[in-house]
């Protein structure tokens, strides 16, 4: 049921030609914090499923499916464990159920916008936002080496498992023990790794110049228009999907 | 003996077969080399071997895999490990111990070996590739060849029968490489099955393998001893591998 490789898959970026992909990296952005602040406009299960629905053209336009599937599949765990927690704490089963489905939307959001856009983009976009050069580049360099620490953590583990160890046996705290072998290798080639990207960066001359010139230019299409004009009814019809419905009171067991 | 009967795999999330139909038999004392172009399913078929596929890499499996008639999908992949010891490529993504005694102790330990056993058995492996004076060294302080021939050490002290190993000779200068070749002729002459996946047809030539089978796009496209195999030059060529200098040597005196 615990999938921590498929859970890594949502953040594993894999462009490829798709009519999504080709959207102006603004655009997608945008898109992609309207479906985030969507589910969280009124905590009711009609808006949590509207936000759902929303969703399906841009999974359709990205062809993520497959991804989508993964990435539910793998936090399929959590989802269980937020249902249980939910109702537990509220006694509200549809309101659980409203929270699930706000989280369920959200791992969409970020699955259809990681399908479909590039680190590079990310980066060129969150210079467009005038955030610091520094801080653009770790946030770069931390998802693009997420899939690349993910793929390490794969072979520690198959070589630890083909030396008969089992990662499997006994209690939790024996499990959670267990899991020396796999950290400590892969602590050491994450620092390994940093270490050569940091002198990769060296021998590039990254930092010579206070401002870096960029060759690539992006263009607002007709798709990312209707894309646009898409969020916008989107959000303005969730505002009102807000107001309409009763609301729920937010952790009403408090009361 | 490893039975590969009639397998097709498709990892999860893949839309084409890692292998497709392939069936091969490899028996005990012998050396068995896997060549092919990247993609062309040879880590796959090592996989295989030691019941990695289907146990932790997920997708479709048809066919099986007996290990001395016990198929691996009932079988786990520590137990299978006595059995056929896998070497992986990279050697760091195995170590985490404080010295390489510790090390090659691991395995032994992992599959509850007597202590006595494991003591003798971690001696043995460390004679064998030759690190027994370096036991008290920390693994990372190793040289690239010291690390390879540790990686081995570290399965060979699990005593397998069979011993796979993914492409060994990557980044090994020509002296780690012939320390390489000594440890598997070694291991042929003592009875165990060497399976060696590789793009350094050179060094396998030198090796003198029993069988080497070529694979292309998951298929195994052709198999023999490795004259039969090296002096079809252009069927190597067309698969993106460099035959041995030696054969095409022969093979320019004979259009010569």
């Amino acid at each position: 049921m615990l999938d921590p490789m498929g859970m890594v898959e949502i953040f594993r970026t894999q462009v490829g030609e798709t009519p999504y992909s080709k959207l102006n990296p603004l655009t997608k952005f945008i898109l992609f914090a309207s479906f985030i602040a969507l589910p969280l406009i009124s905590a009711s299960l009609l808006m949590q499923i509207f936000s759902l629905v929303a969703q399906i053209p841009l999974i359709i336009l990205s062809r993520s499916e497959r991804r989508v599937k993964r990435s539910l599949k793998a936090s399929l765990l959590f989802i269980v464990i937020l249902v249980v927690l939910n109702y537990l704490t509220t006694h509200s089963l549809e309101f659980s159920l409203a929270m699930v489905l706000r989280l369920v939307s959200m791992i969409i959001a970020s699955a259809i916008f990681m399908t479909g856009t590039s680190p590079a983009e990310i980066g060129d976009l969150l210079t467009k936002l005038r955030i610091p050069l520094q801080i653009t580049f770790s946030f770069v360099i931390a998802l693009r080496f997420i899939p690349v620490l993910a793929d390490d953590v794969v072979m520690i583990i198959t070589s630890q498992v083909s030396r008969g160890y089992e990662l499997e046996k006994g209690s939790f705290l024996e499990k959670v023990k267990r899991l020396v072998p796999i950290l400590i290798p892969m602590i050491i080639i994450a620092i390994r790794r940093g270490h050569q990207l940091a002198e990769a960066l060296e021998t590039k001359a990254f930092g010579a110049t206070e401002k870096r010139s960029s060759y690539v230019v992006y263009e607002y299409g007709r798709g990312d228009w209707i894309l646009l004009i898409y969020a916008a009814i989107i959000i303005v019809v969730g505002l009102m999907v807000g107001t309409l419905t009763p609301q729920f009171q937010l952790l009403p067991f408090r009361y | 003996m490893i039975e590969v009967d009639g397998v097709t795999f498709r990892y999860e999330g893949s839309g084409v077969n890692a292998l497709r139909d392939v069936s091969l038999e490899l028996e005990r004392g012998k050396i068995y080399g896997i060549v092919g172009p990247n993609g062309s399913g040879k880590s796959t078929l090592l996989r295989l071997l030691n019941g990695l596929i289907p146990h932790f890499y997920r997708g479709e499996m048809k066919g099986r895999v007996l290990v001395d008639g016990v198929d691996t999908r009932e079988a786990s992949v520590a137990q299978l490990s006595r059995k056929v010891g896998l070497v992986f490529q990279n050697p760091e993504h195995m170590f985490f111990s404080e010295t390489v005694y510790e090390e090659v102790s691991f395995g032994p330990k992992s599959i509850g070996m007597d202590p006595e056993e494991i003591r003798e058995s971690v001696k043995w492996a460390l004679e064998e590739v030759g690190l027994w004076e370096l036991r008290e060294r920390s693994p990372w302080s190793l040289s690239g060849g010291e690390m390879k021939r540790l990686s081995i050490a570290c399965i060979l002290s699990m005593k397998p029968e069979f011993l796979a190993v993914d492409e060994p000779t990557i980044g090994q200068d020509s002296l780690s490489k012939e320390s390489l070749s000594q440890i598997f002729k070694r291991m042929r002459g003592e009875g165990k099955g060497v399976v060696i996946v590789t793009h350094d047809l050179e060094w396998l030539d030198e090796l003198g393998p029993d069988v080497v089978f070529v694979l292309r796009y998951g298929v195994v496209i052709s198999r023999g001893g490795p004259r039969e195999i090296f002096s079809d030059i252009r069927n190597l060529a067309t698969n993106g591998l460099i035959p041995p200098y030696r054969y095409i040597v022969d093979s320019l005196l004979e259009v010569g």
